[in-house]
């Protein structure tokens, strides 16, 4: 059975607790989570602990980040005139909908029939397989991960590994149903098979689309992180090659990439260095036997100018590692479709709501305990948890809050200026709870409209002597 | 589409500078960075003996000869009963291509421009094996540095199941940072692609089990002269 989730031109973000109680009670889904996320966080954290010093490290790279983000349109520029000088055709896009008008034309304009991409999040922003496919024109996603997600109509689930949901049984029955290949669950097999397919792809493509990791501005080079070789094989042999870029990309020098690029492979892989990191500065020389004659840079804004200046800025320092992902425990959990756009996780807690508008996000700030382990693992130190707090403010202030939790905190607040009827509170609470609470001292349902908070955990019950309690018998001599 | 192209860059550039840029207290750029990894000895010998211990990690043959006529032997034995193979116009291993001229060993023409390119790379993709140089290694990640420019064809470190790299002894450094100090500009400057190659083609995507040999190639050898 495949794995099927929303149409990927639906958000779902606001479907939030409902998508991860489906989540939680889907085995296939926690089993393929827990071998997934196991692996990732012990890979990173080995990688992390051989460099010369991780703390220095991730300070040098959030300061080259922050850097890049405080000098970033003079950069934008720097890089656009070094590419236009070797040819390069930068178009900028306001939003999904002008980036994808633009690749189209760049097809038509070059007689463009089959299309081979490597693996791009920006291009998941805008949708851009379907706006082409609608256009008339065949493109394969070449990223096996991706290519999976492509023949199983599914979305990633993950930055990194987009199919970080599925097991490889359902890989199997997907690759026998749709490639014909034999049975087999080998990941081996599986991904040989990929490659066999692949290849008549990428040799007949007239057209390469890839995103890019980093743009440095100094030399004017796209360098695409990758360790299947799909992003080389899409920006050397097809004719024409598109880069699609978000405008945060950008880094002033080879030596910030230095840094950079190191920092994502090891947290994103737990790898010195991926298979391949590319330096692209242009399309192919006149004489070069091999290389696209054609580049087009597209620089998509959607949304991140908007932040920009903003209290979330320091979102936009991300580089797309995904190890606050494989860290976090309610992605471990409920998985990345659950948060209902592009980005999972905790960065995408924070940016989906700031990308596509608060209201149509609301439970995602919500959705973390705030115990700090995405800050741990963030390759460039982004405080997540701090911007989450002050995206549930801003929540509140715009009148987005649940009135039970309103009327329950204003009660606190009247019953904590009395000691007398804090006491009393506390006693009833006692008695309350403990009434409840199960033969494993857990109370599973809370009655009524306090039932939500029971609906995916248990509460426990409060105990049975309050700390005044415990602290007057202790005065009088008394023992508990 | 130019001029919606030039409001849109308008646009977006506008709204990046419409407020205060963030950041304003972001730290100066340092005079030196740390490296991400440290590197005791730096003679060539130890850079090596550190490169062949990272690459080999990664499922990568390191063959170090002792001269250039042991490598010459090393890389005949390598292609085997091949009798065609896809490699650079210019080899850095002096009476290579003769060598395979000899032994009756062809290699495919490497180009692949223009407007028509479906039979020349599906001619190239039948190649078992790609010989290439290398503009650097490093020792720190096993990585080797290659540039693509006329006579060195992006397709033959790419489509072949095997990968044969010809690495003179002086084009090692320690790491990334050391090469990007020394020569990164100056090979940046002339070639439009430079490929940083860390052992052979692999992925992690199913349940993030390592897999080598996806799209690039299964076996990567480099032969040390």
């Amino acid at each position: 059975m495949l794995t099927k989730t929303e149409s990927p031109e639906m958000q779902t973000s606001n479907a939030f607790v409902h998508n991860s109680a489906i989540a939680l009670h889907n085995p296939t889904l926690q089993i393929a989570l827990d071998r997934g996320t196991t692996n990732a966080v012990n890979n990173r954290v080995r990688a992390m602990l051989e460099t010369t010093d991780a703390n220095a490290l991730r300070a040098q790279g959030r300061a080259s980040r922050l850097r890049a983000l405080h000098n970033l349109p003079a950069l934008l520029e720097q890089a656009e005139a070094k590419l236009q000088a070797r040819g390069v055709t930068i178009l900028w896009a306001v939003d999904g909908a002008e980036c994808n008008q633009h690749v189209i034309d760049i097809a038509q304009r070059h007689g463009v029939h089959k299309i081979a991409k490597s693996k791009s999040m920006a291009t998941e922003e805008t949708h851009l397989d379907h706006a082409l496919e609608a256009a008339g024109l065949e493109v394969v996603e070449t990223d096996l991960g991706e290519f999976v997600v492509q023949i199983a109509h599914d979305t990633p689930s993950h930055i990194v590994f987009p199919i970080l949901h599925m097991t490889r049984e359902q890989v199997r029955d997907l690759f026998v149903e749709k490639l014909h290949m034999p049975p087999s669950d080998d990941p081996e097999q599986l991904t040989a098979a990929a490659r066999e397919y692949m290849r008549a792809q990428f040799t007949s493509a007239d057209m390469g689309i890839t995103g890019a990791n980093f743009v440095i501005a100094e030399t004017g080079t796209l360098a695409i992180v990758s360790n299947e070789g799909n992003a080389r094989m899409c920006s050397s042999l097809p004719r024409v090659h598109v880069a699609v870029v978000g405008i945060e990309k950008v880094i002033e020098t080879l030596d910030d990439f230095a840094t950079l690029v190191q920092l994502l492979t090891r947290s994103a892989t737990g790898q010195r260095l991926t298979s391949y990191v590319q330096m692209i500065n242009g399309p192919a020389n006149d004489n070069d036997s091999d290389g696209p004659d054609q580049m087009y840079v597209i620089f998509l804004d959607n949304g991140r100018s908007g932040i920009y200046s903003t209290t979330y800025a320091e979102s936009l320092a991300c580089i797309r590692c995904g190890a606050c992902l494989n860290t976090c425990p309610v992605y471990q959990n409920v998985g990345g479709h659950a948060y209902g756009w592009v980005y999972p996780g905790p960065i995408g807690a924070i940016i989906t709501p700031l990308l596509t508008g608060i209201h149509n996000a609301a439970p995602l700030p919500h959705a973390s305990s705030l115990c700090g382990a995405c800050k741990t693992a963030c390759p460039v130190d982004i405080d997540i948890p701090d911007m989450l707090l002050k995206l549930r403010g801003d929540l509140v202030a715009d009148g987005d809050s649940d009135p039970m939790v309103t009327a329950g905190i204003k009660a606190w607040a009247l019953a904590s200026q009395n000691p007398r009827m804090f006491e009393l509170g506390g006693k009833a609470a006692s008695l309350a709870t403990r009434t409840l609470a199960g033969k494993d001292g857990q109370i599973h349902k809370l009655p009524s409209l306090l039932g939500n908070w029971t609906q995916n955990r248990d509460f426990p019950p409060f105990a049975k002597k309050s700390f005044h309690d415990l602290w007057r018998d202790r005065q009088s001599g008394k023992s508990s | 589409m130019n001029n919606q192209a030039h409001s849109s860059r308008d646009r977006i550039l506008g709204a990046l500078r419409a407020k205060k840029a963030p950041f304003e207290s972001a730290s100066a750029r340092p005079s030196a960075y740390m490296p991400v990894t440290a590197v005791e000895h730096t003679d060539t010998d130890a850079l090596l003996i550190r490169f062949t211990a990272e690459l080999e990690r990664l499922t990568g043959k390191v063959h170090v000869a002792s001269s250039a006529s042991d490598a010459l032997e090393t890389v005949m034995t390598l292609i085997g009963d091949d009798r065609t193979v896809l490699a650079w116009d210019v080899l850095p291993l002096p009476g290579l291509r003769e060598t395979m001229q000899a032994h009756g060993i062809s290699t495919i023409d490497p180009h692949a421009r223009g407007d028509v390119r479906g039979e020349p790379l599906a001619l190239m993709a039948t190649a078992r094996i790609g010989i290439t140089g290398a503009d650097a290694a490093l020792a720190a990640t096993g990585t080797l540095v290659i540039a693509s420019n006329a006579a060195q064809s992006r397709t033959a470190s790419l489509l072949p199941p095997v990968h044969i790299t010809l690495l003179r002894r002086d084009r090692l450094y320690a790491r990334l940072e050391d090469w990007i100090a020394r020569d990164s500009r100056e090979v940046m400057n002339n070639a439009r692609s430079v490929a940083f190659i860390t052992g052979p083609s692999r992925t992690s995507d199913i349940e993030m089990q390592p897999i080598i040999g996806v799209h690039g190639p299964k076996v990567l050898h480099v032969v040390v002269f």
